[in-house]
């Protein structure tokens, strides 16, 4: 596969700080990875309608698939923004039941905490139509918001969002260039890009690091989870739910990442992606099992030689092929 | 975490391999022999006459060379026990014994025990690799046995701190291997120093084990490639410390004849059970093997996560990874599911349970009185299966059949073959009653563990184990807690009707 990372992007990567230390090389070639197969995603989604399967041998599976998505992220960034649209944002608000509890940003730049507020349904005014909230303390106050800008109501139990200008500043560094709305449509965005089926605890743990770059303050540090978002970009799907299968089904990510080997028996008939990446990690005694069973799927590989994937990186290893299922 | 994780990285680019090979000849002499009197017994047809011996010499054998150390007999009870009593046996049985091969035990015999008790160049090799700060120090190739632990094998050769593979935490600086370091290339052992997570790994081997690093290839996903693959990070081995050398003028031994011991599961288990396991040649599945303190073998499956309970202030009942066991763990297994033909009988009274489970009894009876005839092997060559899985389906407990198919030629076989579609739905209902059943029934127990009193504690704890049966009726179901002695070996494979089960090891011939 060539080269696919922009100069920004390997910028970014080389300057990226994780709990305020440059982060070292082996975080920064995971991340590459994923970046290299968001080109995949991104242009060759579906080669012959075929699976590509990535298997990736490591010392050791911690932060594996965390920084890998990272990079699925990054390179995927300009679909994901894509991918928000702000009138199907408004129809989903207009149809929630009256009454129910959302959160609503005060400021357009989404800086501070999200209030709670009663959907009070829709309102017309000017011949505009606008969606009622009202505060709860104060019940005979409303906001009125427009369907542009209706990005600053969220549902009650979505994914928290700190601080839009963050987000900016990522775009701004892995782009070279960035506004707001870039911003507001990365993080708003819900369709779900990777799965990672795992323990999700670990992996929840793992989303909480927080990164920077040298020259940025406390105040513009950003939590990885803000990037990767788990519960609307990133699916964390347990390996002993049976309900795994439906969110797959459900959601259809284009990737889907198994930890386990139990998770790759498990699921990986379920259901059928675009990319199907392994991570087999040396430390786990059921490793040579994990083995095993990759050589069997790779063995009904089909004939089409797929791209090879490489990682650079002592220890590391990687194999690439196609499936049909 | 991400610093640990750094660290394992970090030893990727950078890891040492340091070997410590020590010279002992009356080892070695002594394996050559073994050797020559496996090969004599096959030859006279009389390996099944010598099974004791040779299975106690190679079993210590396997011991002494994986594990170079000091090993004195009379260090252990257990172990010193059983030399003396293969001895005193010995002396009854060797007038019987062919010659070479009698003699080839006698001498062998004669020999344990001078090697043991004599001074040999372990003691030296120990002493020259303590100048080393062992920050994480050892970690031991697990053998069977004499109830020989990672402890007690400490107390036997002075040294602390003999740890577990799954008790080291990682990354570490340096780590010594006992035992040749092919032998962590058996089965699923290379987990433990390929990952790798030390800067330094060394390995303590007797010279004539051989001390070749194993090839990568068995750790690779470089399937399209496997004869030459390499390892994926510099992987030399930077010394070789020969210590003690005397002259040595042959080749490395062929140690395969030995080192395959613990390994062979299948032998192990068709030992325990006296069962024929060729019927499931291709369905086994990977377990990892605990053994209890009251020397039983319970296979847990592999991909499972059996419920752990956890004594202290609170008990409290946790899901582990069969992986993540390690001793001292209390793991609870279903010992019995109880009768769901008799629940059955005793919850449903429709006249369509009645006449289903009439009718089940009836094709039951007729099988019984059938193997009652002594034409078992007739069935066999009716059904295509093995003589244990027929006698099963006869009784009450068993359902019956796994697949149709046999079951159709069952029926036919008995002659009556007109009711297999409703018998066969009653097995398939019995079935779906019992797993509902059985899932209740552990809700059940696992809550009768949870209300343990000091009592029971007490029992657990002194005796390894205790037993709860359902509303504490011994004819119903049961749960057993069952505290791990040891993990005896990772990814064994094992037929799924020996998984969660207590496997007696007392019939073993230890093959």
């Amino acid at each position: 596969m060539t080269p696919v990372i922009s100069p920004s992007e390997k910028t970014f990567l080389e300057e990226l700080t994780i709990n305020k230390v440059l982060a070292p090389k082996w975080v920064q070639e995971v991340a590459k990875l994923g970046i290299r197969l968001s080109d995949f995603i991104n242009h060759n989604p579906s080669h012959n309608r075929l699976t590509l399967n990535l298997a990736v041998s490591l010392p050791s599976r911690a932060y594996a698939s965390t920084f890998i998505n990272l990079g699925l992220q990054i390179g995927h960034r300009e679909a994901i923004i894509n991918s928000f649209d702000e009138i199907a944002h408004f129809n989903r608000i207009v149809k929630l039941p009256e009454d129910s509890v959302v959160r609503f940003y005060e400021t357009p730049t989404l800086n501070h905490n999200a209030k709670k507020r009663i959907l009070k349904g829709l309102v017309e005014e000017n011949g505009e139509q606008m969606i009622s909230l009202q505060d709860n303390k104060k019940p005979n106050s409303r906001d009125l918001v427009k369907a542009k800008g209706c990005y600053r109501i969220i549902q009650d139990e979505e994914q928290r969002i700190t601080s839009l200008t963050k987000i900016k500043n990522f775009l701004e560094r892995v782009n070279g260039q960035a506004n707001m709305r870039d911003a507001i449509s990365f993080t708003l965005s819900s369709s779900p890009l990777t799965s990672i089926i795992g323990k999700n605890k670990i992996i929840d743990e793992e989303n909480k690091l927080s990164l920077g770059h040298p020259d940025s303050d406390t105040n513009s540090q950003y939590i990885l989870n803000e990037i990767t978002r788990l519960g609307s970009q990133t699916l964390l799907l347990s390996n002993l739910r049976d309900e795994t299968c439906d969110a797959l089904q459900r959601s259809k990510p284009p990737v889907v990442i198994y930890e386990s080997l139990s998770a790759a028996i498990k699921y990986k008939d379920a259901y059928t992606p675009d990319l199907r990446v392994f991570i087999l990690d040396r430390r786990s005694p059921s490793s040579t099992d994990y083995r095993s069973a990759l050589k069997s799927i790779y063995l009904s590989r089909e004939a089409d030689p797929a791209p090879k994937i490489d990682i650079l990186l002592p220890g590391a290893e990687t194999i690439s092929f196609y499936s049909a299922f | 975490m991400l610093k640990n994780t750094t660290a394992l990285y970090k030893n990727c680019e950078s890891s040492r391999i340091i070997i410590h090979s020590v010279s002992n000849p009356a080892l070695k002499k002594l394996c050559s022999r073994a050797i020559t009197l496996k090969r004599t017994a096959e030859d006279l047809e009389i390996v099944e006459q010598l099974l004791p011996w040779i299975s106690f010499i190679r079993r210590l054998l396997f011991a002494w060379n994986t594990t170079p150390l000091p090993f004195d007999l009379s260090k252990s009870v257990d172990l010193e026990s059983e030399y003396e009593k293969l001895t005193n046996l010995w002396e009854q049985k060797k007038s019987f014994i062919q010659e070479p091969a009698g003699s080839q035990v006698s001498d062998l015999l004669l020999k344990i025990g001078e090697i043991s008790s004599s001074d040999s160049s372990l003691q030296q090799a120990y002493s020259k690799l303590q100048y080393d700060p062992f920050e994480n120090p050892f970690v031991c190739q697990k053998y069977w046995g004499w109830g020989i632990d990672n402890l007690r094998l400490g107390e036997i050769c002075g040294i602390p701190g003999i740890k577990h593979s799954g008790q080291i935490e990682s990354p570490s600086s340096k780590a010594c291997f006992f035992g040749s370091p092919r032998i962590y290339d058996l089965k699923s052992q290379s987990f433990i120093w390929t990952a790798p997570r030390f800067e330094e790994v060394h390995f303590l081997a007797y010279e004539h084990v051989g001390i070749i690093i194993p090839r990568w290839t068995h750790n690779s996903i470089n399937f399209a490639n496997e004869e030459n693959c390499e390892c994926p990070w510099p992987q030399n081995v930077e010394s070789n410390n020969l210590i003690c050398a005397e002259d040595v003028d042959e080749e490395p031994l062929d140690i395969g004849v030995i080192e395959y011991f613990p390994h062979d599961i299948d032998e192990l288990v068709k030992s325990l059970n006296h069962q024929d396991c060729e019927s499931s040649e291709g369905h086994e599945v990977s377990c990892v093997l605990l053994l209890s303190e009251n020397h039983e073998v319970i296979p847990i499956r592999q991909q499972s996560d059996p419920d752990c309970l956890l004594l202290g202030s609170r008990l409290k009942i946790d899901r582990k990874d069969a992986d993540e066991i390690l001793p001292g763990d209390i793991i609870l297994i279903r010992s019995s599911s109880g009768e769901t033909l008799k629940e059955v009988e005793m919850t449903q009274k429709s006249d369509e349970w009645n006449d289903a489970l009439r009718q089940h009894k009836g094709w039951k009876d007729a099988l019984s009185s059938v193997l009652n005839l002594g034409l078992v092997s007739e069935v066999r060559g009716a059904v295509g299966q093995t003589a244990n899985n027929i006698r099963n389906w006869a009784k009450p407990q068993h359902h019956g059949p796994e697949s149709k198919q046999t079951f159709i030629e069952l029926m036919n076989y008995l002659g009556i073959g007109e009711e297999i579609e409703s018998a066969w739905r009653t097995i398939q209902a019995l079935r779906g009653y019992g797993h509902s059943l059985g899932t209740d029934t552990s809700e059940s127990l696992r809550a009768t563990f949870l209300n343990l009193d000091n009592n029971d504690q007490k029992e657990l704890k002194a005796k390894g184990m205790i037993v709860k049966y359902l509303h504490g009726d011994h004819d119903a179901a049961s749960m057993t807690a069952i505290i791990v002695k040891e993990v005896i070996s990772y990814s064994a494979k094992m037929r799924p009707s020996l998984i969660n089960r207590q496997l007696t090891s007392d019939k073993s011939l230890w093959l």
